[in-house]
């Protein structure tokens, strides 16, 4: 901004007066003006460059993009839940004729079919030895109640 | 000597006694003889013919006896006679008590049989399969799980300074949009910060210090407090739909349950067979992800309906603890004594991109940038 106009409409008001203006003050308002206009120069360049450089570099500053975890995951949430089963199949059973698993102490006169001690120890009033331990082999080996 | 004769037929191993009359006839006993081996010479007259009795009783001698053979000599038929222990003494036999390890007629299916084999071929295989729908209620296909988040803000009743919410995803997904795509809701007068300074400046996201999506309907909530706002650093935000406050550890808590039908041995359909619901012959597996595959103890599973799967989940932390038990057709699992319990993450982490607000590095780049750009022009 220059004031030149409004110095020149001063000057010529002064004169028309009948004041002298000298010389040396019109080098002086020149001077003046000539250190406003540069302070303002500095000023403008100040708001157009300097500050938008500023507030610049201060943005990129913050483009710091971060996470507040890692990706977690949705496959696990998708799957079926599920409880698998394999069996393996047996050969032919034929428990009438080696029985099934007991394992229990029992009266044999409960039992029907095959029927297999273990550790078996018979006495009869009558039965001698030989037939005891003939029994005893029976019932050991697995013998039929029927 | 009286000797009833039959033809009989029996096992040499069984206590069965004839059941008829039989024949009685007399016969001689051979002079030297024991009790358990002898001979018998019978008359049966002139013709000869193969005698048919195998079978005899000696009432003399109270035994049974097998006709192991018979030969013919001067005329007469001699029975060559063993005794038969198990008939003589089936009732002695009968009351005494021994261990029995097998049987026929009466047994314990749970005891595994070994005297059967297995067999490579003919291997089956079965299935109990839950949806995640059917288990948690959502899943990550249907879009439609809920989030829970964490912000700091001003709420009296939260533990520490952290509140968390719970949410529908659409009501989070608006949220978020709300509050990325302007900055009115901070209320800040443009005339005494700019827009572009605001944003700049304050950082929603920073209040966000959890996020984590969860495979469970919001609508089936019932704990904690229904709010419409969530409290974000020091501003109140309005949400386009309804969450819920969960200001207490109780209240983050979650508990899920349901049950598959166990499929069993379809061999083990015979009474006799239930041991081969139980290894080697049937394996378990169990898949139930984050948690993992588990093989699972057959004994657990014997004899048993449903196999139950209860989660207990923490809304705040995601972490959650599995129960695994067992139960029959009337239930009535024991969650203290699972025979199975594991830990995993269900709470999916999203991740929320946040601008870092650092106000000290903001202020030391506006310096420098500010000195940088006076410097060009100076220069210039």
């Amino acid at each position: 901004m220059t004031y030149g106009w409004m110095r020149q409409a001063a000057r010529d008001t002064l004169k028309s007066a009948g004041y002298e203006v000298p010389e040396l003050y019109e080098t002086m308002n020149e001077t003046v003006d000539s250190g406003r206009n540069s302070l303002w120069n500095i000023v403008k360049s100040v708001a157009q460059k300097v500050i938008p450089g500023a507030v610049s570099s201060a943005n990129a500053a913050l483009a710091q993009l971060s996470y507040s975890g890692s990706t977690g995951n949705f496959q696990s949430a998708s799957e079926d839940i599920t409880l698998s089963a394999k069996f393996q199949p047996i050969v032919d059973q034929y428990p009438e004729k080696i029985g099934c698993p007991y394992y229990k102490a029992d009266y044999l006169n409960t039992f029907s079919g095959f029927v297999q001690c273990e550790n078996a120890v018979f006495s009869g009033s009558i039965a001698t030895s030989i037939e005891e331990e003939a029994i005893e082999a029976f019932l050991n080996g697995g013998f039929y109640y029927e | 000597m009286d000797v009833t004769l039959w033809a009989f037929d029996k096992k040499r191993n069984s206590t069965k006694q004839p059941e008829t009359a039989g024949t009685k006839m007399q016969g001689e006993l051979k002079q030297n003889f024991t009790l358990t081996g002898l001979e018998v010479t019978f008359n049966f007259g002139k013709q000869l013919y193969v005698p048919v009795f195998n079978y005899c009783h000696i009432p003399n001698l109270r035994r049974y006896y097998f006709i192991t053979d018979w030969y013919y000599n001067a005329g007469l038929w001699v029975a060559v006679c063993a005794v038969d222990v198990l008939a003589t003494y089936k009732t002695q036999i009968g009351v005494s008590r021994q261990y029995v390890k097998r049987a026929y007629s009466k047994y314990d299916a749970s005891i595994i049989d070994t005297a059967y084999l297995t067999k490579a071929r003919g291997v089956l295989r079965n299935n109990a399969t839950l949806t995640p729908t059917q288990f948690w209620g959502a899943d990550a296909w249907g879009n439609n799980g809920t989030v829970v988040i964490g912000v700091v803000g001003a709420n009296q009743s939260s533990a520490g300074a952290v509140t968390y919410y719970a949410m529908a995803m659409s009501t989070f997904g608006a949220f978020m949009y709300s509050m990325l795509s302007g900055i009115s809701w901070a209320n800040i007068s443009a005339s005494e910060i700019s827009e572009e300074l605001q944003k700049a400046l304050i950082n929603p996201t920073q209040y966000i210090v959890s996020c984590r999506w969860f495979p469970i309907v919001f609508s089936g909530f019932s704990q904690g407090v229904v709010t419409s706002t969530v409290m974000l650093g020091w501003w109140t935000f309005n949400l386009t739909g309804s969450a819920r406050i969960l200001n207490t550890v109780s209240s983050a808590w979650v508990t899920r349950f349901n049950e598959v039908t166990i499929p069993h041995n379809p061999q083990a359909s015979n009474p006799r067979l239930d041991y081969l619901d139980m290894a080697p012959y049937t394996t378990y597996t169990l898949k139930f992800l984050p948690f993992g595959i588990f093989d699972i103890d057959t004994t657990e599973l014997f004899d048993k309906t449903y196999l139950g799967l209860q989660v207990e989940a923490n809304l705040m932390t995601g972490d959650a603890v599995l129960k695994v038990s067992s139960a029959g057709p009337l239930g009535g699992y024991n969650w203290d004594n699972a025979f199975l319990v594991t830990e995993g993450q269900i709470g999916v982490t999203l991740p929320v991109g946040q601008i870092s607000a650092d106000i000290g590095r903001y202020k030391n780049a506006l310096i420098s940038g500010g000195a940088n750009a006076l410097a060009q022009l100076l220069e210039g």
